[in-house]
């Protein structure tokens, strides 16, 4: 069942939502961050389903209006038909609103579409077939007017004297009256709706005097209705004995929604809109497919009692009967367009209407206010992406930022006198930089300092990576930008694996030592030789920091090659021991397309509580403008580049500028 | 005299200079006037006040709130929306009192997700667009803990950044340039554990003086000194101090004021009434 269906523009506002239970906003913020704005898809979802807490979250776009279609439902259930539903609403939520939203700049607009909605739910549950509809209470939550409506039958004790009901349930009571006397049984649910009948048909019904039945049943007084609930309640009962593990069990009419599902697709959403209650919705579900079964028997007071109610009586029911047919209307009209356009693209209409149709087509290239498809933009598009390959980003990567710029672009509309290829090339250059742009801040020296102030204890960073992709040097380079702001530094050798790694610290850190003399800086190199264990090492280096009062502790680690499995497990428990607040993964901008799969194995290593936080690109004075290793590290994991190292200097080390970066990889 | 080559259409006899005219006429025209048009339109909205701040503070929300004067439910924004009010819209729900000047103005959205920033910051900076004013919308419930106030601060920073850069772009042009203004509006303070305005105004502007000292002592950029772009090396006011205070920065173009209020009981007449100053200005 769902619990939560969202309407959203991309501006943020929730056009419209009903929800089944509550569900915090959080998770749909969740999805709305992870996924359409820093786009992570989970693992294994393909971009098709998103799971927070217990809820898996699917959603649909309207690109051309700008609308997210979200829908949320508990992670247990399976519901299959939830993406034909997300599908069914979009089109008929754009058939009905689209104008007015383009018109009102992405902000509120007043949209009365519960009834729509609930046809199309209950239909797609009624197809599925499965355990019992539509979830209770809540559903009137959007709805207050219906509410009220609905109050009346909401308790099913109440059944003995309801007032006449105009509106939504007339037609079925009235029609429920024909079969009555047919099936007579014994029932104990209370049954709101039979009492209701009489009245309400005497009332209401009256002009379709020719419906024998419907005369019998308006002699009826409330007195005998007894009975007719009595007959009721077996009569849907006998026909939905497939539901038998219904798990509402006591409530019959559970069963009689049941039977509703296979007889009749649309008939009684009027009434869900109205209703508050489980039950006296599926009354009115069961009843409605009785009105079906009579229908094939007596055509005529059937037909008879539609005029009149559509124009005499409530509005409620003619809404209803209306809706059927307005809904399936609605989405042949947006299916006949979508074929049309399809047909239109394929083959030549007229020659005539061809050729103006192409004329126009062609003028818009240069003029602008054409309409993208996706296959206007495929051309452009892979011209980006060989572009993209030679500036060195993997092309997994390439192919997936294609593709979602693609989709982003598909339904927008060029400006005046813009090529579809400058258009491309700024969605690109957007793309790139919202890859680029941390979502947290990076001021290593304002972290420092709020840990030392806060928790008094020396902040830890560690340095990974592949072999001999500068993991040392840069942790020297870092080094001297600390002693630089006259931090107290200790270098922890937890390379233990590599002859030379610790004599090479070493050297970095007598050198250290004496160009940081003069600035105030303390540097000191913490070694255990070869050999032992790294995660120990690591460990002792920092609880000897904290007291000695260092300020930082930065450790260096054996490199490792990334699909190693062997060598890379021992990471998590580096993690856990030395517990770092920073663990710095090195790449080189000189890999190519195994960036990627370097970043992610490395960001994975480290146990399902810890991630990476962030990479160092090194050796980028050597790739000249070829910085593609940036994007496809950062958009492999979502994590942010904290440094780039630019040469061979300890000063050569530089924080990332992502407008210079997109620069570098547009030109 | 030469005889010009002539052509007959539709029965009509025609010159090859008409015919050339007229078939660059029919070209050029459309062109040309579309021009024109497209150079009207990209002038964008007039009087814009910018709403700008950290996700999850109430923007879209208090602006739903000044159309509609009740909570409408909100999700992350991920794009900007601009919308067309009337100064009535700033008066109270209940007073029927017709506003000095009728001229409507703009509100312009902007998403508070930290990729998304850069519609903001560029909206400023680009001097040809409106921006009369920037409203910093920020929770006050979260910034007891110090991640979301570095969080709060630094999307500020890069903020009065922007403005402090379009007030030196527009002040170049013009002889005297008003210090643009800037709210920051302590959004959520009917919660409980909601900080009053004035402990927020001195928690941001000790962050922000860290801030820029840190800025200060850090690594330079990757690019700087490369192509002369000087946003690369601009500090956010005085240059001789790492102080920043609200009176300092005015000299910077930026008169920063900050109020308490909340979008869900309602209370927002001190920034409504902040925005019509900023409309009468």
């Amino acid at each position: 069942m769902l619990d939560l269906f969202e309407v959203i523009t991309t501006s943020g506002v929730v056009l419209w939502s009903k929800s089944y239970a509550p569900v915090k906003s959080s998770v749909i913020n969740s999805l709305i961050s992870d996924v359409f704005i820093e786009e992570r898809n989970q693992p294994g979802s393909d971009g098709k389903w998103f799971k927070k807490d217990s809820y898996t979250l699917k959603w649909t776009l309207a690109a051309d209006v700008g609308l997210v279609f979200v829908a949320v439902y508990q992670s247990l259930l399976h519901l299959t038909w939830i993406d034909e539903l997300l599908d069914q609403v979009k089109k008929l939520f754009v058939a009905l609103y689209g104008e007015k939203i383009k018109t009102s700049a992405g902000t509120r607009i007043q949209c009365h579409f519960d009834q729509y909605f609930e046809a199309s739910l209950r239909s797609f549950e009624r197809k599925a077939g499965g355990t019992a509809t539509i979830r209770p209470a809540n559903a009137s939550i959007e709805d207050p007017s219906s509410d009220g409506n609905g109050g009346g039958f909401s308790d099913g004790d109440e059944w003995s004297a309801p007032p006449p009901m105009p509106g939504v349930n007339n037609t079925r009571a009235s029609n429920y009256q024909h079969q009555t006397p047919e099936t007579p049984y014994s029932s104990e649910k209370p049954n709101p709706l039979i009492e209701v009948t009489p009245s309400a048909t005497s009332s209401l019904v009256s002009p379709a005097t020719m419906a024998q039945a419907l005369l019998q049943a308006s002699g009826r007084r409330p007195g005998r209705s007894r009975k007719n609930r009595k007959s009721a309640g077996p009569s849907s009962a006998s026909s939905a004995h497939a539901s038998s593990g219904e798990e509402r069990s006591p409530a019959r009419p559970g069963n009689k929604s049941k039977r509703g599902k296979e007889m009749r697709i649309w008939g009684e959403d009027g009434i869900a809109a109205d209703a508050s209650d489980d039950r006296k919705l599926d009354y009115s579900a069961g009843i409605s497919t009785d009105d079906e079964q009579d229908e094939s028997l007596r055509p005529k007071p059937e037909a008879i009692d539609q005029d009149t109610w559509g124009t005499r009586t409530s509005k409620g029911d003619f809404l209803l009967k209306d809706l059927d047919y307005e809904i399936d209307g609605i989405l042949k009209q947006a299916n006949k367009a979508e074929n049309s356009e399809e047909t239109n693209k394929k083959g030549p209409g007229g020659l005539a209407s061809g050729l103006v149709g192409g004329a126009m087509g062609y003028l818009r290239n240069f003029v602008g206010g054409k309409t993208l498809t996706k296959e206007d933009t495929d051309k452009a598009i892979s011209g980006v992406m060989t572009h993209l390959l030679e500036k060195n980003v993997a092309r997994e990567a390439a192919v997936q930022i294609c593709d979602s710029v693609q989709t982003s672009l598909i339904g927008q509309k060029t400006g005046s006198f813009q090529s579809i290829e400058s258009l491309v090339k700024l969605a690109m250059e957007d793309a790139l930089r919202k890859i680029l742009t941390p979502t947290t801040s990076l001021d290593l020296l304002r972290e420092i300092g709020q840990v030392r102030e806060a928790e008094e204890r020396p902040y830890v960073i560690s340095i990974v990576g592949v072999n001999g992709v500068g993991k040392s040097t840069n942790l020297s380079k870092i080094c001297f930008f600390l002693l630089q702001n006259k931090l107290k530094v200790l270098i922890a050798a937890c390379d233990t694996f590599r002859s030379g790694a610790v004599e090479q610290l070493r050297v970095h850190a007598r050198n250290l030592k004496e160009l940081s003399e003069r600035e105030g800086g303390v540097v000191e190199l913490y070694e255990k030789g070869y050999g032992k264990d790294a995660a120990n090492i690591a460990k002792d280096a920092v609880s000897y920091a904290s007291t000695q009062g260092f300020d930082v502790v930065l450790i260096d680690t054996a490199g490792r090659r990334h699909n190693d499995q062997r060598l890379m497990s021992s990471l998590e428990k580096f993690a856990k021991f030395a517990n770092p607040d920073k663990i710095l993964m090195v790449g080189e901008a000189l890999v190519g397309s195994d960036s990627v799969q370097q970043a992610r194995n490395f960001n994975a290593a480290f146990g399902k509580e810890r991630k990476l936080d962030g990479f160092i690109i090194s050796k980028c004075d050597t790739v000249g403008d070829m910085v593609g290793t940036l994007i496809s590290m950062v958009f492999a994991t979502g994590i942010p580049v904290v440094f780039l190292g630019v040469g061979q200097n300890y000063t050569d080390l530089r924080t990332l500028n992502v407008k210079w970066a997109v620069g570098l990889l547009m030109s | 005299m030469t005889i010009l080559p002539t052509f007959e259409i539709l029965g009509f006899p025609v010159s090859l200079p008409i015919l050339i005219i007229s078939l660059l006429a029919v070209v050029i025209i459309p062109i040309v006037l579309g021009r024109l048009l497209a150079s009207g339109s990209k002038s964008g909205p007039s009087s814009v006040i910018l709403f700008a701040g950290p996700r999850d503070a109430g923007k879209t929300s208090l602006l739903l709130y000044l159309q509609e004067k009740t909570l409408i439910p909100t999700q992350t924004s991920t794009a900007p929306a601009t919308v067309k009010l009337f100064p009535l819209a700033l008066s109270p729900a209940d007073s029927q009192d017709e506003g000095s000047s009728t001229k409507p103005f703009h509100i312009k959205d902007t998403p508070g997700h930290p990729k998304l920033r850069s519609t903001a910051i560029d909206t400023i900076v680009q001097p040809t667009e409106s921006c009369i004013g920037v409203i910093y919308v920020l929770d006050s419930a979260v910034l007891s803990t110090q991640a979301r106030i570095t969080d709060t601060a630094e999307y500020l920073y890069e903020l009065l950044l922007a403005i402090q850069k379009r007030y030196a772009i527009l002040s170049e042009s013009a002889t005297s340039t008003e210090p643009i203004p800037l709210l920051i509006a302590c959004n959520k303070n009917d919660l409980f554990t909601a900080l009053p305005s004035t402990k927020i105004g001195n928690l941001l502007q000790t962050e922000l003086s860290r801030m820029k000292e840190t800025k200060r002592k850090g690594l330079l950029n990757a690019g700087a000194g490369e192509n002369d772009d000087e946003d690369l090396d601009r500090v956010l006011g005085d240059e001789t101090s790492d102080k920043i205070t609200w009176e300092g920065l005015k000299e910077f173009g930026v008169e920063v004021s900050v109020q308490s209020g909340s979008v869900k009981s309602g209370t927002v007449d001190g920034w409504t009434s902040w925005m019509s100053a900023c409309l009468d200005a």
